[in-house]
């Protein structure tokens, strides 16, 4: 179900084939974070809480595995579930390249960074799933955590944001924001260093410029 | 113990979380610190090119790029992801430039104080239409640049568009930053005759009509990176050394002496740029277009230019060159009846018309005469027609990327070609070149007419106007389509060692303004008269040996003098050796129009003329001097090649003749619409199946399993 509900709303919304518009699958990818982080919550919150409230949790730890051991082959059966679907979603790119000469390093690359933003996400619905008995809890806690990291990373979100926090809250955001980095590989977007963090310190982020005061500007001579 | 042990096992995790945060940090840091990017794009779309990273390496100063914009938040929604393609596109200068180059962001709109300042550099915020939910809105972008080099030199870009593409904003950045860092600027010599008939055309708010043309807008243009200077070749003056490429536009009235200073400066290795025309066409107050010959060669001239480009190669007549397929005319506005009034129309005018890039042997018209089973002699010919523009040149090769694949507009062009015999081209020794820009196959030379005025007398009424124009094109089709179908050349470049035109003839001498008549006294008194082609061939009166004892007589002093400078003046007018065949490379173009870059053409100051822009003529102008090897640090940058991604269902050379477009479009989209449906229900028809496939698996392992312990 999980899978079946996740190809038909990412292909309704993001796949396109209108003659005569760009051969391009940028919608899709910037549309692949929010939906991960609607949809990976469901996934994840079985993996520990289940386990938990059935009690078979205790039988699983007499099995001859270590905790790591358990902790990766449960991360990889979600993760692997993902890939899978992600696989799925390769016609739409084929279809593309066959009717509108597809450009297709962007779009690899769009398919690896979805993988590690797949295995990120994976790994914090495993964290609430861990964290509590109730599936729903570990689901809403996950759902809540992810979405508010995605869209805390979206400039227009930020560019909102922008009107009523300061600007370095805007740079952390943007620091810790899965999307800031997501995007940055799909789209080139705003790419967050360490100099874009001092930048913001200093009052000058770079997405949201503020009016300086005439006088700090370089008079005649080169800064 | 067990409390000891728990505690242990607490210390350890705790531990290791720091650790691992620990190394995560690190990551972090170091990941921020040394950056690696990468543009997988195979087009290279964010990647800045060659031309601008040679600019900025050779930067010996710093560059402070100050950008006055709208922040993003004031932007409307259309543009504001767009504008990130700008700043991207500036970050990309911060790092290539290694410190050399700066950024500073300025909002002129929170602070009086940037907006005044800006406005005094001359950058002004444009209105914007932004379509909300409900109602339009105008809203305010400024977008403008200040491009400061070394505290001292300035450029300003007073407002410039929104592009999703970083070779826009390279466009605008790279040249003045090369032209600002440039300490030297390459000297081009420009020996330019102005029109003697009148252009512009005052009728639809026109400047100048009536008034004779000059080339000097296209100078402006290029004058920011090169020093474009007049060459005198009159009093038998040669063309300067330090000149080594000379643009010939319009040659009108050649003497041998001027065309032997123009052999010379081939054989010295230099680049001539020859605009011809071989007639003009005046646009007078009513618009007549009646025809005024060019003539190349003065009056008193023995040899003459066709023959001096026939030598190096060149071919050219006196022929007017016309275009009769509609998709490459340029457009004449003008004042027809409509179902409202008096309305403005376009017609397609078959003598101002551009080269396209369309490889014209594999054109929909060949294919459909090969599929209505043509002749085959007819079908091979057809075949052999040549793509209108030499995508293999450097310089051409952006014409065929943007502007739909056009040149520049070539107004009553002449023809121009290589020498050829039996379809090859037969060039001097040692030289190469090739046509660089042709017509369609359904283009024609004739003489030039004494008028290819469409619209008929300006005092008509509108009904006399539609006739002449019907009167036109039927004597015009008639014309063509008598003809067979052939294309002609309107640009052709060469380069090698050309061979001189006056090898075995006379050398044309230098004419010197004529000394005042002296008046008639002792014969023997008059100086020796030098020979004019050969100044020391005979001693001059001063250079008599003399036998004078005794202190120098003062008189004799300023004699000796006066006769130093003279010879010195003598040495100084006399001809470099004559040079028969160029010792080292030279380049020779040909282009068959001038009027592409005359000034009321590229000041877009040709009123009615309809789509046409002379920021093309401008822009080839420009383009070709870099070309020319002046500037080549920048061609890279006009040349940079995007490829076309857009979907497409139906071949545009299958289309025939008489299919409806309408109905065409309506099959693409029912087309696209049943793919896209397959394309996404196709997988999620996988799932189900597989679920299916697993759940009868699972279905029928339990009816074993129960079947094998004995139940049902």
């Amino acid at each position: 179900v999980f899978g079946v509900l996740f190809l038909l709303v990412i292909g309704y919304l993001t796949y396109s084939l209108d003659p005569n518009t760009a051969a391009t699958m940028q919608l899709f990818f910037t549309f692949v974070p929010v939906l991960f982080a609607i949809f990976l919550p469901a996934l994840a919150m079985r993996l520990w809480a289940e386990e938990r409230k059935l009690g078979t949790l205790e039988l699983l730890m007499t099995f001859p595995v270590t905790v790591p051991q358990l902790i990766l082959g449960k991360f990889l059966a979600a993760f692997l579930l993902l890939l899978l679907l992600l696989v799925l979603t390769l016609p739409y790119p084929i279809v593309l390249s066959i009717y509108g000469n597809l450009d297709w390093g962007p779009v690899i690359l769009g398919y690896v960074g979805a993988m590690l933003l797949a295995s990120a996400y994976v790994a914090v619905g495993m964290l609430f799933s861990s964290l509590t008995r109730e599936q729903i809890v570990a689901c809403l806690l996950a759902l809540g955590t992810l979405f508010f990291l995605t869209i805390i990373g979206h400039p227009a979100i930020q560019i909102k944001m922008g009107e009523a926090l300061p600007d370095w809250v805007i740079a952390f955001f943007s620091a810790i924001s899965p999307f800031t980095y997501f995007s940055s590989i799909t789209t080139r977007g705003p790419r967050l260093a360490r100099r874009d963090l001092l930048r913001a310190l200093r009052g000058d982020h770079p997405l949201r410029e503020r009016a300086r005061p005439a006088g700090q500007e370089a008079q005649g001579v080169m800064p | 113990m067990t409390h000891n042990r728990q505690n242990g096992y607490v210390l350890i995790a705790v531990t290791r979380v720091l650790l691992l945060l620990w190394l995560l940090a690190l990551v972090v840091f170091f990941a921020s610190r040394w950056r690696m990017r990468s543009d997988v794009t195979s087009d290279g779309l964010y990647t800045l090119t060659g031309s601008t990273q040679k600019v900025l390496s050779g930067l010996k100063d710093r560059v402070l790029i100050e950008a006055y914009l709208t922040p993003d938040d004031k932007l409307p929604e259309a543009v504001r992801d767009v504008r990130r393609m700008l700043k991207n596109c500036l970050d990309e200068y911060v790092q290539l430039g290694k410190g050399k180059v700066d950024v500073e962001y300025l909002d002129p709109q929170s602070d009086n104080a940037i907006k005044e300042k800006a406005e005094r550099l001359g950058i002004k915020g444009q209105q914007l239409r932004e379509s909300g939910a409900k109602a339009f809105s105008i809203v305010e972008i400024w977008q403008g640049m200040r491009i400061r080099y070394g505290g001292s030199k300035q450029k300003v870009i007073p407002f410039f568009g929104f592009s999703p593409a970083t070779s826009y904003y390279e466009g605008l950045l790279t040249p003045p930053i090369k032209e600002l860092s440039v300490e030297t600027k390459p000297k081009i010599g420009v020996l330019a005759f102005p029109t003697e008939a009148g252009g512009g055309n005052p009728m639809m708010g026109g400047r100048g009509g009536g008034q004779p043309q000059r080339f000097d807008k296209v100078r402006e243009v290029a004058k920011g990176r090169y020093e474009l200077t007049d060459v005198d070749l009159n009093e038998g003056k040669l063309v300067p050394d330090d000149v080594k490429t000379l643009l010939l536009i319009r040659p009108k009235n050649l003497t041998d002496r001027q065309k032997y200073a123009l052999d010379q400066f081939v054989m010295r290795g230099g680049k001539l740029v020859v605009f011809c025309d071989t007639v003009e066409y005046q646009i007078g107050k009513q618009r007549d277009l009646n025809s005024n010959p060019v003539g190349y060669d003065a009056p008193d001239s023995r040899l003459k230019f066709v023959d001096m480009l026939a030598q190096w190669g060149v071919r050219t007549d006196e022929k007017l060159v016309s275009d009769g397929l509609s998709g490459v005319q340029e457009q004449f506005g003008y004042v027809t009846q409509g179902y409202f009034g008096n309305q403005l129309a376009m017609l397609p005018y078959p003598y101002c018309f551009h080269a396209v890039d369309k490889d014209w042997g594999e054109a929909d018209f060949v294919k459909l005469l090969a599929e209505d089973g043509a002749d085959e002699a007819k079908l091979k010919a057809y075949r052999s027609f040549k793509p209108g523009i030499d995508k293999d040149n450097a310089f051409l090769k952006s014409y065929a990327q943007g502007l739909n694949g056009r040149g520049p507009g070539m107004f009553w062009p002449c023809r121009v070609e290589l020498e050829e015999r039996d379809g090859k081209p037969t060039l001097p020794e040692g030289v190469t070149g090739s046509v660089l820009m042709r017509t369609s196959p359904v283009a024609m030379t004739e003489p030039p007419p004494p008028s290819v005025n469409p619209f008929g007398s300006p005092y008509g009424t509108l009904r006399d106007r539609e006739t002449a124009i019907r009167r036109f094109f039927n004597e015009y089709s008639a014309r063509i389509n008598s003809e067979n179908r052939q294309q002609f050349g309107l640009m052709v470049g060469l380069s090698g060692t050309f061979p001189s035109f006056f090898k075995g003839k006379a050398i044309p001498p230098r004419k010197k303004p004529e000394e005042p008549k002296k008046e008639a006294g002792d014969p023997l008194a008059e100086p020796i008269k030098s020979d004019p082609h050969n100044a020391d061939s005979q001693p001059t009166s001063a250079s008599q040996p003399t036998s004078v004892q005794g202190p120098p007589n003062p008189a004799d002093q300023a004699a000796k003098d006066a006769a130093e400078a003279k010879k010195k003046e003598d040495e100084k007018d006399k001809d470099p050796a004559f040079l028969e065949v160029a010792p080292k490379t030279a380049q020779l173009v040909v282009i068959g129009d001038s009027d592409l870059i005359r000034d009321d053409l590229i000041g877009d100051d040709y009123a009615q003329e309809g789509p046409y822009s002379g920021q093309v003529g401008a822009r080839f102008f420009s383009g070709l001097l870099d070309w020319l090897g002046e500037d080549q640090d920048l061609m890279e940058l006009t040349n940079k090649k995007v490829t076309t991604r857009v979907l497409t269902y139906t071949s545009q050379t299958g289309l025939k003749s008489n299919q409806d477009l309408e109905e065409v479009q309506r099959a693409e989209d029912r087309k696209a619409s049943r793919l896209r449906l397959a394309v996404i229900l196709g997988p999620i028809v996988l799932v189900l199946g597989a679920w299916a496939l697993i759940g009868l698996s699972r279905a029928s392992a339990k009816k074993a399993f129960l079947a094998s312990v004995g139940g049902r």
